[in-house]
């Protein structure tokens, strides 16, 4: 009886040293503390000398994280194969040892270099999900200097919770540091996004656009205008991806529009950019860059092209002209390389400048566009404004699979722009408001000409933009805003739909393949089939997301 | 009954009738009854001779439905859609997808 009342008061206590330890767990993230306050309850409940715990690092050797006792071997090292805790380790088994002088595993340098005398041994393994993270240690019964199988039994008990902990904690720093590297790659990508020009209004005669694969981009363009009215311009794509390929897209970008604005002629503007580029050269990056100029005197555009794309110029007459590159990509070799330049007037015809991101957009069965393809497509898009034909061509590239960043720039002379703002609308992000929308859409569709039918496909349109700016934007928060602007400009209609949710990433944003029926995502199908061309850029002051939908007036 | 949806149920059958403009504020109801009667009846059809608009939310909740008659083995109809309707179905490629009648 006295017996069973001893046993039931001792495992109220072990349950009690349980659930404090469980709770201790749960209340603190700081692994190592909690470890400390853990392993000084265990030494004490266990009536032992000394406590520690152990887990593994990620070079694979068993570290002291908590220890407790006369001797503190806090970040003590060992191979997982040294001593009775690598054994414990490497078997998932518990350790009883009476004499740890005559186990053949045993290390006795840590007793002689800290002076404690090891005797009895006790340790068991931290397992979690089937995989031996670390060993509990116990050392040196104060009593009888024995371990029984009870204690064995307790230290196994008490294991697992400090095993869940220890791996809980893991997973909540891991979801921090991936927290962090996000908020990093937003703001990378926001500062790569402010380095892109703002779009010029025409008869500017340089229009460019560019997707992002990735968060971040290795592509970039710039254009600006000089005192004698010369407008320079520059296109790259940084090889690689990732950080490193992006933080050396802004350093080649600053550098192109440095050297450009001393209107060196383009091969030697390149040259110089090469020399600066390999002075301080990363090992397997490189840039490959166009430059040039646009002479509005003499209609003229002098150009030179290293390692980009053949350059392609379409005559009014849809005659199509190729260059390939005249050297090749910056960043690689310093000797005194020769950058060969072309020059031709535009007449009435366009230039266009393009990374291979759009050359390699893939259909659903592999095959890429191709240089070709891309050709097609220019020929192809004849009447339309240069604004509009170059966010067409980016459209047409986007419903092929993008594997890397698509830039284009096209220079050609553009008509004086007649722009009329047709209606301005702020309302909040709720659907009780889609149906006001909608009628003012209609409104405006009707009132410059376009059908019923067109009419009610460009209400369909608007209706699925600013739906998914509710849902996927601002997720269904009602308090957002929503700003939208229908203006015509020369003979485009053009939608700005604006929110000041997170930045969205374009490139996600695709149309589905429509052979297999999915409730969702259909709302993308119908802006595309609808409008001329759709695009993201990133609203003036750098916040939210602003969508750019063109439909051309019939 | 919602304004935006009434049905009539007969034995086995169900039939759904949609009326006005169907989109992300009311395309949930016109979901939630699709399923609620594929649950019950064998044969389901959704008349949309008066929908005067309807928006990718509310074909997604058409698409469901048929899924679920299909999962199911039962039928599942759309009965006399509006020009609206029809042009979108055609526009989502779905008019060979559903059977219209």
């Amino acid at each position: 009886m006295i017996e069973d009342n001893q046993q039931s008061a001792g495992t109220l206590e072990q349950l009690s040293l349980l659930a404090d330890l469980s709770q201790d767990f749960v209340r603190s993230m700081n692994i190592d503390d909690t470890l400390k306050r853990a392993v000084v309850r265990i030494k004490d409940y266990m009536q032992s000398e000394a406590a520690s715990i152990f887990l593994l690092n990620k070079d694979s050797l068993l570290v002291c994280r908590a220890s407790a006792g006369p001797v503190d071997v806090t970040d003590m090292k060992l191979e997982t194969h040294d001593g009775i805790v690598g054994r414990t380790y490497l078997t998932g088994e518990c350790q009883m040892i009476k004499d740890a002088i005559i186990d053949k595993d045993f290390i006795c340098y840590v007793d002689e270099l800290t002076g404690f005398r090891t005797k009895s041994v006790l340790c068991t393994p931290l397992i979690n999900n089937g995989q031996t993270i670390g060993v509990i240690q116990v050392l040196n019964r104060l009593d009888d200097g024995l371990f029984t199988n009870r204690d064995r039994d307790i230290l196994r008990l008490l294991a697992p919770p400090i095993a869940l902990a220890v791996q809980n904690a893991r997973i909540t720093l891991k979801l921090v540091e991936q927290k962090r590297m996000r908020k990093e790659l937003a703001l990378a990508r926001k500062l790569q996004r402010s380095l892109l020009p703002n779009r010029k209004k025409p008869p500017f005669p340089v229009v460019g656009t560019n997707v992002s694969a990735n968060e971040v981009s290795g592509d970039f363009y710039d254009y600006f205008e000089l005192n004698d009215g010369t407008i320079g311009f520059y296109i790259g794509d940084v090889s690689g991806k990732g950080l490193d390929a992006s933080m050396l897209m802004v350093r080649a970008s600053s550098l192109l529009r440095w050297i450009g604005k001393d209107q060196l002629p383009p091969g030697q503007w390149l040259a110089k950019a090469n020399c600066e580029l390999c002075e301080k050269a990363s090992r397997g990056l490189f840039v490959c860059a166009a430059v040039g100029y646009y002479l509005p005197k003499t209609d003229t555009v002098v150009w030179s092209n290293a390692g980009l794309p053949p350059v392609v110029y379409k005559s009014h007459l849809s005659k199509i002209q190729t260059w390939q590159a005249d050297a090749p990509p910056l960043g690689i070799k310093t000797s005194s390389l020769s950058f060969d330049q072309q020059q031709i007037e535009l007449a009435g015809g366009g230039l266009y400048f393009l990374t291979d991101g759009l050359t390699d957009a893939r259909d659903d069965s592999g095959g890429r566009l191709e240089l070709n393809g891309i050709i097609d497509r220019i020929k192809k898009e004849a009447s339309d404004s240069p604004e509009v034909r170059i966010g067409k061509l980016i459209t047409f590239a986007r419903r092929h699979k993008l594997h890397d960043d698509a830039t284009m720039l096209l220079i050609e002379k553009r008509d004086h722009l007649f722009e009329q703002i047709l209606t301005s609308i702020h309302f909040q992000a709720n659907t009780r408001q889609l149906k006001n929308i909608r009628c003012q859409v209609h409104e405006v569709a009707l009132k410059v000409g376009f059908d019923e039918g067109s009419c009610q496909k460009i209400v369909l349109s608007l209706d699925e933009a600013i739906t998914n700016v509710m849902r996927h934007a601002y997720k269904n928060d009602i308090e957002g805003v929503i700003e939208l602007d229908i203006k015509k400009q020369n003979n485009t209609l053009v939608f700005y739909l604006r929110d000041f949710a997170s930045e969205v990433y374009d490139s996600q944003i695709k149309p589905r393949n429509l052979s297999t029926p999915l409730p969702g995502q259909m709302g993308i199908n119908f802006i595309d089939s609808v409008m001329d061309s759709w695009e993201f850029a990133t609203p003036k002051d750098g916040y939210g997301n602003l969508l750019i939908m063109k439909k051309e007036l019939t | 009954m919602s304004e935006i949806i009434r049905y009539e149920k007969q034995g086995d059958r169900c039939d759904i009738f949609v009326s006005g403009e169907i989109d992300l504020s009311n395309s949930g109801e016109v979901r939630k009854t699709v399923l609620g009667a594929l649950n019950g009846a064998s044969v389901v059809t959704v008349n949309l001779a008066n929908v005067s608009y309807i928006d990718s939310s509310g074909i997604a909740a058409l698409v469901e439905g048929l899924q679920l008659a299909t999962s199911k083995n039962k039928e599942f109809t759309l009965n006399q859609p509006s020009k609206q309707v029809k042009s979108i179905l055609e526009l989502a490629r779905l008019d060979q997808v559903f059977t219209i009648v």
